[in-house]
């Protein structure tokens, strides 16, 4: 499971383009389309390098209108899904 | 949307033909030019007006387009993972890495299909290992005869596999075909490929030619094709217009190639429609000799062309394009190469007619009356 001290960043071999400001993905692996809304395109575009998830976390906590316990819970719970669907890897 | 990095074109031939119609006419123009997230990007920047239905399918054909280029830069992505596990040296030509290096996103550019450049000792490696992974090869000559394999093999460059989720591959195993073979114009794979560059894409590391290599590479194509689509002209004008150029190497190699006519024709089609400012020794250089100055007019005018049915065979830009290849190509011998090119029997004919080795030549006289009658049928 990811965790705020983990470290993170996109999987390879993906595919991304974006399509009315938002991305999508497609994934090599599972050869399926993944839509990803503006906050969740903002995430995307942050872990193209590994991060550590409580930095990403203050980051967004900066940049959006969010406090930092709804901040946590949604974030980890959206790379969660993101590590489920194969599009993302846990480095440590 | 990605913002192109647009300049004020509001003045210029690009800015009006794009928006000359606002009703299906555009959307016809974009289709057939193969620039519809390019147009969507472009009216968005510059908040034209626009009639709301258009507008929203524009938006729709972006999405498809942005949608079946993901699905293409995946089967990149595997065949290039295939290709680096048995060592097969390849360079992406087009498509995914264009899109990606030019305008920062896969899905700007609108590609049918994709592109591989490998080396010609490599065919019959890839042939048989794209096989047994399952790829369908859309070129197989197993039925034909030794003259129709032969016949096939010379007036080919590429051959077409499909994978299994519908990607359309070309792999190009030469870059110059007979239609377009011109004296002294090469491109030596080994050469290109000591010049090579690595694209990173996502993780993944593409093989795609050297900044100049690919410039005149891209020259050379939308040449080939009579500049046909503006995708190829806006291509060019991003290169010339957002990176720096060594023009004296670049033309240097330009006439080394006997291929002057190229560049300039596609520095004049850029300012016609861009209305681009070159550096002063560009533009003295670009002073168009009266054959050169022709053969832009003719591209500019086969660009300008709205109904693609005008270049069918018969039709009017069918023999004005034959006129153009015939400017474009230089030596009296490769000139005569192309006509004969034009009856040579391709593999669709050896596919419909069955005709012995020994009576190979019919395949020249069947060729043009089976397109004169294909011609009246259509009719």
């Amino acid at each position: 499971m990811i965790g705020l001290n983990s470290v993170i960043q996109r999987k390879t071999g993906l595919a991304d383009t974006e399509i009315d400001t938002n991305k999508v993905l497609m994934s090599v692996e599972t050869g399926k389309y993944y839509g990803l809304n503006t906050l969740a395109t903002n995430i995307w575009m942050r872990i193209e390098r590994p991060m550590v998830v409580s930095d990403l976390i203050n980051d967004l906590v900066e940049s959006f209108d969010v406090s930092l316990e709804v901040a946590q819970t949604e974030v980890i719970a959206f790379l969660n899904d993101l590590k489920k669907n194969k599009l993302l890897e846990q480095i440590s | 949307m990605t913002n192109l990095g647009w300049c004020d074109l509001t003045h210029t031939l690009f800015h009006q033909k794009l928006l000359e119609y606002q009703d299906d006419r555009f959307i016809q123009y974009i289709q057939r030019h193969q620039i519809q997230s390019i147009a969507l990007d472009y009216i968005e920047y510059q908040c034209a007006l626009f009639d709301q239905t258009v507008h929203e399918k524009l938006k729709c054909l972006s999405r498809e387009i942005r949608m079946e280029n993901l699905k293409a830069t995946i089967g990149l992505i595997e065949l290039v993972g295939l290709f680096n596990t048995h060592n097969i040296r390849y360079m992406a030509l087009k498509g995914p890495a264009l899109s990606y290096e030019l305008y920062g996103d896969i899905g700007i550019r609108d590609y049918q299909d994709v592109d591989l450049w490998i080396s010609e000792m490599d065919l019959f490696t890839v042939k048989s290992l794209l096989s047994e992974m399952g790829y369908h090869n859309l070129d197989s000559v197993d039925s034909l005869t030794i003259k129709q394999k032969n016949s096939f093999f010379k007036a080919m460059h590429h051959i077409s596999f499909q994978s299994k989720n519908g990607v359309l591959f070309e792999i190009h195993f030469r870059l110059i075909s007979d239609d377009c073979k011109s004296q002294y114009l090469e491109f030596p794979f080994e050469s290109f490929w000591a010049n090579r560059r690595v694209i990173h894409y996502n993780g993944s590391e593409i093989n795609v030619m050297g900044e100049q290599d690919q410039l005149i590479f891209l020259i050379f194509h939308a040449s080939k094709h009579g500049f046909f689509r503006m995708k190829w002209l806006i291509d060019l004008y991003t290169i010339f217009s957002q990176t720096p150029i060594n023009w004296q190497s670049l033309i240097e190699r330009m006439e080394q190639m006997n291929s002057r006519h190229l560049l300039v024709q596609s520095l004049l089609l850029i300012d016609d429609f861009f209305d681009t400012t070159f550096e002063k020794n560009v533009s003295d250089w670009i002073q168009p000799t009266r054959s050169e100055k022709k053969i832009k007019d003719l591209a500019k005018a086969f660009n300008l062309e709205r109904d693609v049915k005008q270049f069918r065979f018969c039709h009017k830009n069918y023999f004005r394009f034959i006129r153009y290849k015939l400017r474009m190509i230089k030596g009296l011998r490769y000139r005569l190469n192309y006509l004969l090119f034009l009856f040579r029997p391709q593999n669709k004919d050896f596919q419909k007619v069955k005709i012995n080795d020994k009576w190979f030549a019919l395949y020249y006289l069947y060729r043009p009356i089976h397109k004169i009658i294909r011609m009246f049928k259509k009719k």
